[in-house]
């Protein structure tokens, strides 16, 4: 449950999630005399979520990839983060749909976690030209599981329609409770970058 | 400064929504509507003390920022509004900050402030947002005006704040005048 404080929203142990629904218009491959293509069309959106420490220096980090939660990795080491995808493939001029989510136990986050950051990029945004401005309908919100409650959402299209990557929000320890600090950074960027961002701490 | 006034203050406070979803006719409406209601303000201080009426100027998108603090409508500096295109709108940070500067404004002798919201009422910190109501309704405005741009908009969390929800377009000059001398 959270609690508003002088600095904002403080959540306990509570099991939290970030959740992205798009619409699925075109199928991901197209065939053409040559053989099989793939779709410049096909909108496909990724959810991640880093956990984050504070080791020696005063930036917080990954300490590694397997602490980054997304399709390639649906499990965190200690088990608080879990990805999950349900797909519904576009057919016969009907849309499908998608939608990620990952959970966090808040409770379970071992010591070392000092933040968790929820992130949603455009997949090959560069090499198939695209922005967030294509994918009409896109949302991704962060919920307060214990009490089904909505903290955040974004409208990926209206909101930063030229970005293609995303800082949605991120959790950050104070002592045994979590600070919520809504971001919305958007810009024309991939996970790659966040990978570098908080592995390497390079930046653009 | 010191913070002695000789006269009763009429406060104003304009929170103005200058997120991504603003780009286009709704900023445009607003770049319209904010000199429009300054100009409005004016008139009605006619036979009043123009000193009087006083405006605060507060936008927001992703971070609330006040534009113009608490000043009197003599000589009140334009302001450029831009949208951030690529920014959401966190309509409950912005109320965090507006409980904060009525707080640091606040003077006994004030008549009670009067609150317009120009925005399309598209907001992403949903929960803070919806915290933040209570909250706002506590610090005792005269009224909380929304002035509304754009469709589609859900609207609940406006409707739960405001006294009065409009087209951005119908602040003229008729009703903010009959508004303020009320």
């Amino acid at each position: 449950m959270a609690e508003l404080t002088n600095k904002g929203l403080v959540f306990g142990s509570d099991c939290i999630s970030v959740r992205l629904d798009y619409a699925i218009t075109e199928s991901k491959t197209v065939t053409s005399g040559i053989g099989e293509l793939s779709n410049k069309d096909f909108l496909e959106l990724d959810v991640a979520a880093f956990l984050l420490g504070t080791p020696m220096s005063s930036k917080p980090m990954l300490a590694d990839s397997s602490h980054a939660v997304f399709y390639n990795n649906h499990l965190s080491p200690c088990g608080s983060l879990k990805y999950s995808e349900v797909r519904i493939p576009a057919s016969s001029g009907v849309a499908g749909s998608a939608k990620e989510k990952i959970s966090a136990n808040l409770e379970t986050l071992p010591d070392s976690v000092s933040q968790i950051v929820f992130l949603a990029a455009i997949h090959n945004a560069h090499a198939r030209q695209q922005s967030f401005s294509k994918f009409e309908g896109a949302r991704v919100r962060i919920y307060d599981d214990d009490t089904n409650s909505e903290i955040m959402n974004l409208n990926l299209e209206e909101d930063m329609p030229t970005a293609t990557g995303v800082e949605i929000a991120r959790f950050c320890r104070e002592e045994n409770r979590w600070l919520f600090l809504p971001m919305g950074d958007g810009d024309a960027v991939g996970l790659e970058f966040y990978f570098c961002k908080y592995l390497d701490g390079l930046e653009r | 400064m010191s913070k002695e006034f000789s006269m009763a203050r009429q406060p104003v406070y304009i929170l103005a929504d200058t997120s991504g979803s603003m780009n286009g006719e709704s900023i445009e409406a607003m770049r319209i509507r904010i000199p429009g209601i300054i100009s409005a303000m004016k008139k009605s201080s006619v036979g009043m003390d123009a000193d009087s009426i006083m405006l605060e100027l507060i936008t927001f998108n992703k971070s609330p920022q006040v534009e113009c603090r608490l000043a009197s409508l003599d000589g009140y500096p334009d302001v450029n509004i831009n949208v951030d295109a690529n920014s959401p709108s966190f309509f409950g940070e912005a109320l965090r900050l507006l409980e904060a500067r009525f707080a640091e404004n606040a003077w006994p002798e004030d008549y009670d402030p009067l609150l317009i919201i120009l925005t399309d009422g598209k907001f992403s910190d949903t929960m803070l947002s919806k915290m933040m109501i209570p909250r706002i309704k506590k610090l005792g405005f005269a009224k909380i005006i929304a002035g509304l741009s754009g469709v589609d908009t859900d609207g609940q969390i406006l409707r739960d704040l405001a006294d009065e929800i409009l087209p951005i377009d119908r602040l003229d000059d008729v009703y903010v005048r009959q508004t303020i001398e009320q």
